[in-house]
């Protein structure tokens, strides 16, 4: 186990790595930093002052350099916008999205999983049917108009939740909800799939033959062997649903990263469009490491077959 | 007198002071009054670092030397409680009220000079930078400050200086004390309210001053009307959301687009209109004096019949009823002329929307089977459906066999291309009226001004003209003249005179009315509703 995990752990950094260059260089495909930040008569002497100070007047590779010795440090720069520490401006942002995308995966899980196992075990019937129409919609309803629908309904005619921005925990309902809704419809498909073929397994029918009363033996035994598919698929979907939230943070106001992403991305602001791309690398890699060490815990030959060593 | 006697003329004293001082105390400020806009732009609360368009929550904490009328847009008083122009126009003097900072220190003629030298220095993003450069402030005494002029005259310095598009005071003692950062994290003003707090990317508040019912400004007014006792200005991009807000009572001021007017206004909440607001345009770009490098006699809308054909064949009423739903008028003009502004003439008609007579100038320009034209497209704050409208405009362009080549930009990329005259084509623009326009008439249309939208060798003598001619009566012929010159030339095509709209709580506010022209304002002039 302890070889598997050093081996995730440096295939993590080589990708982070990598990461990093690509975010350093799409950044500066936004444009150039200057147009924004001076004067449109800034003289040639004004525009070379202020590259000057911002390092953008040296080689993109120095440049990229620089960043990676400073990031090393964790110095990510002054935001050209704010001219604060960059991750300063990204950090106060963070919590709002975390927050927003914690709920709704939270939701999504408990709201999928139960639906998913049910429509496995009532194969064929009504409620199965019930649950692959919940999956439709919840594949194909755009985030943007159940957004403004949930707000139509939920705030404005029964006055439940409030229609947008922060404050409390009211605030969060409906943007989880919208946010999380497409999920629910992938997470419950996969629970549903991957219990169809547990529940067909013999050691199902041996616990049912022992005599197992049915809920233990659905909910105990087949749902734990049936979990690691949508397991691996859950974990990145939470860094999904934290770098996605784009268009619900829109509809509801809400201060998250992915309204300061569209900001920087308009303001060519680099440091932080090049903060915000490594921290969703950095989630997708830890999340991916994470799934990847339960995936092993909960399966041994996967661990196993990744160490070498033969099942005993 | 006995004690017992004492004390019951005591308390009978006291109670008529009490009643007396509740009888002509102030309404008591109360109440947060909650607005919410599609943007807070970049935040910024030093004006080192925001541009313009942040003056959305600007004003109710800064103030300015001069103000406009809201509705006639005359210049008032403002800080400066009078000022005077030298005979040759070249130095303006303003004499300062006393008036202090919401930390209590009084405001002086240092403020002012400091206030601007900060705007000029080298990393300001102040869009009047330039115009600011061409003055020297002077401190005459501790209540008079000077202005000189660089390079001519100021004769058009009074709009320049007023909260239209204005000066802020900031405090030198302050920004001495605590530096660029420091005065954006705790910024002060002079206004009615003072900075209270922040959450990146969600709202702003500001809290009423404790010496509110004294300010020089509005401190009569909220006397008679109350106050609210914190403004908290939110961001909330999308209009759906925005009009939810108000319909569910979290916000009592928002901004609308025109689509929504009709739901807004059948929930039965007030539409508040500032008239004539804005007036949405196109530009051209390549029109520029022959001696200009880059200069192409060959564009085909260098020639003023082919400008003439692509405004005929707009049809503006169609716009004004299906585009804006009935809250714009077709209007005529050139860009920054106005009515009731320096330079209007009420001759002025729309173009009719004429096809037939379209096609014509077109053949007749050599371009019978049309052209293609490039057509920028960018949104400006408060005017979002811009590109939208530049489809539209492109749609009827389209009719006459002219193709417009839709490019979707943002106006920070556009405008250095102006200044470097790197673009040649048209864009959607827009042009709000101002009271004495010549500064941006120089920017808009001066050989050496900023965006090129028409270049002539009359008209740069004419704005160099205006700049330091002082007699009103010498500057309205010579306005009128200048406007005549770019109508008959169809140098830029005004589409409709549209307003800015935004719906309120009646319940809530009471009083609200931004100043025409202005991307809304005088949040400080709102008083809770009944």
């Amino acid at each position: 186990m302890r070889r598997y995990v050093l081996s995730r752990v440096a295939q993590a950094f080589a990708t982070l790595w990598l990461l990093s260059a690509v975010g350093f260089g799409l950044a500066r495909l936004t444009g150039d930093p200057l147009d924004v930040l001076l004067d449109a008569r800034a003289t040639e002497e004004d525009r070379a002052a202020t590259a000057q100070v911002l390092g953008l007047d040296r080689p993109l590779g120095v440049q990229y350099a620089i960043f990676l010795r400073n990031a090393a440090r964790g110095d990510f720069g002054n935001s050209f916008k704010t001219r604060r520490p960059a991750i300063s401006t990204v950090m106060e942002r963070l919590p709002w999205t975390l927050e927003l995308g914690t709920a709704s995966f939270v939701l999504s899980l408990l709201v999928a999983v139960p639906i998913g196992v049910v429509t496995a075990v009532k194969r064929g019937t009504a409620i199965d049917v019930v649950g692959k129409v919940i999956a439709l919609l919840g594949q194909s309803l755009p985030t943007f108009w159940l957004g403004l629908m949930l707000i139509l309904l939920f705030a404005v005619t029964l006055g439940w939740f409030p229609a947008g921005g922060t404050g409390s925990l009211a605030h969060l309902v409906l943007p989880a909800i919208t946010l999380g809704w497409f999920t629910v419809a992938g997470i419950m498909r996969l629970v549903r799939s991957a219990m169809l073929d547990t529940l067909g397994e013999e050691y199902v029918t041996a616990a049912r033959a022992k005599g197992l009363a049915e809920p233990g033996v659905v909910w105990k035994h087949a749902l734990r062997n049936a979990v690691i598919p949508p397991l691996t698929y859950a974990g990145l979907v939470f860094v999904a649903l934290l770098a996605g939230a784009v268009v619900t943070e829109t509809v509801f106001a809400w201060p998250g990263v992915g309204q300061l992403v569209i900001e920087s991305i308009a303001f060519r602001d680099f440091p932080v469009i090049q903060i915000i791309f490594l921290l969703f690398g950095v989630m997708y890699i830890a999340m991916s490491l994470v799934v990847d060490l339960l995936y092993a815990w909960a399966d041994p030959r996967i661990r196993l077959a990744e160490t070498g060593a033969r099942p005993r | 007198m006995s004690s017992v006697a004492r004390r019951i003329a005591l308390s009978l004293l006291l109670v008529v002071v009490a009643v007396f001082a509740t009888a002509h105390a102030a309404p008591p400020a109360g109440g947060s009054l909650h607005v919410a806009y599609a943007t807070l732009f970049d935040e910024n609360l030093n004006p080192l670092l925001g541009p313009a368009p942040s003056k959305v929550f600007y004003d109710v904490m800064y103030e300015y030397l001069l103000y406009n009328d809201p509705q006639t847009l005359r210049v008032e008083p403002g800080l400066a409680e009078r000022w005077t122009m030298s005979p040759d126009g070249k130095r303006w003097v303003f004499f300062l009220r006393k008036v202090t900072f919401s930390d209590g220190t009084e405001l002086t003629a240092e403020d002012v000079k400091f206030s601007l030298e900060l705007l000029v220095r080298k990393e300001s993003r102040w869009p009047l930078r330039a115009t600011f450069m061409r003055t020297e402030p002077k401190v005459v005494d501790r209540y008079t400050v000077a202005f000189d002029s660089k390079d001519g005259g100021l004769a058009d310095l009074d709009q320049t200086f007023s909260s239209f598009l204005g000066l802020p005071i900031v405090s030198k003692a302050l920004y001495d004390r605590v530096g660029d950062k420091g005065y954006e994290e705790r910024p002060m003003g002079t206004g009615p309210y003072r900075f209270s707090s922040r959450r990146a990317g969600d709202s702003v508040t500001f809290e009423i001053r404790g010496d509110w019912k004294s300010h020089w400004r509005v401190g009569s007014h909220w006397a008679k009307n109350g106050a609210f006792r914190e403004i908290v200005f939110k961001k909330v991009p999308e209009v759906a959301t925005r009009v939810a807000m108000l319909r569910t009572g979290q916000a009592d001021i928002v901004e609308l687009t025109p689509e929504v007017i009709r739901e807004v206004d059948r929930a039965k909440f007030q539409i508040v209109r500032s008239p004539d607001s804005y007036v949405p345009l196109v530009t051209f770009h390549g029109v520029w004096l022959p001696s200009k490098p880059g200069y192409d006699a060959s564009l085909p809308w260098v020639k003023k019949e082919v400008r003439q054909a692509l405004s005929l064949a707009l049809n503006r009423k169609e716009i004004a009823e299906k585009f804006y739903f009935g809250s714009a008028t077709p209007t005529a003009g050139p860009h920054w002329f106005h009515p009731g502004t320096l330079g209007w003439n009420p001759a002025w008609k729309p173009d009719a929307y004429d096809p037939a007579r379209a096609r014509k100038l077109l053949a007749e320009a050599g371009y019978p089977n049309g052209f293609t034209i490039p057509l920028r497209l960018f949104t400006m704050p408060g005017t979002t459906e811009l590109p939208a409208l530049g489809e539209a405009v492109a749609g009827y362009w389209e009719k006459l066999g002219v193709k417009a080549d839709l490019i979707r930009t943002e106006w920070v990329v556009h405008r250095p291309d102006l200044v470097k005259r790197a673009y040649k084509g048209a864009t959607v623009y827009r042009g709000f009226p101002q009271v004495d326009p010549v500064t941006v008439w120089r920017l808009a249309y001066h050989s050496k001004g900023d965006f090129g939208e028409r270049e002539d060798a009359f008209i740069d003598s004419a704005i160099d003209t205006l700049a330091v001619t002082v007699n009103p009566r010498e500057r309205e012929t010579l306005a009128l003249k200048l406007g005549d010159f770019l109508t008959h030339d169809a140098s830029t095509i005004p589409v409709v005179s549209a307003s800015y709209l935004y719906g309120t709580n009646p319940k809530k506010v009471r009083g609200w009315q931004p100043t025409r022209g202005k991307y809304p304002d005088r949040f400080e002039w709102a008083s809770p509703g009944a």
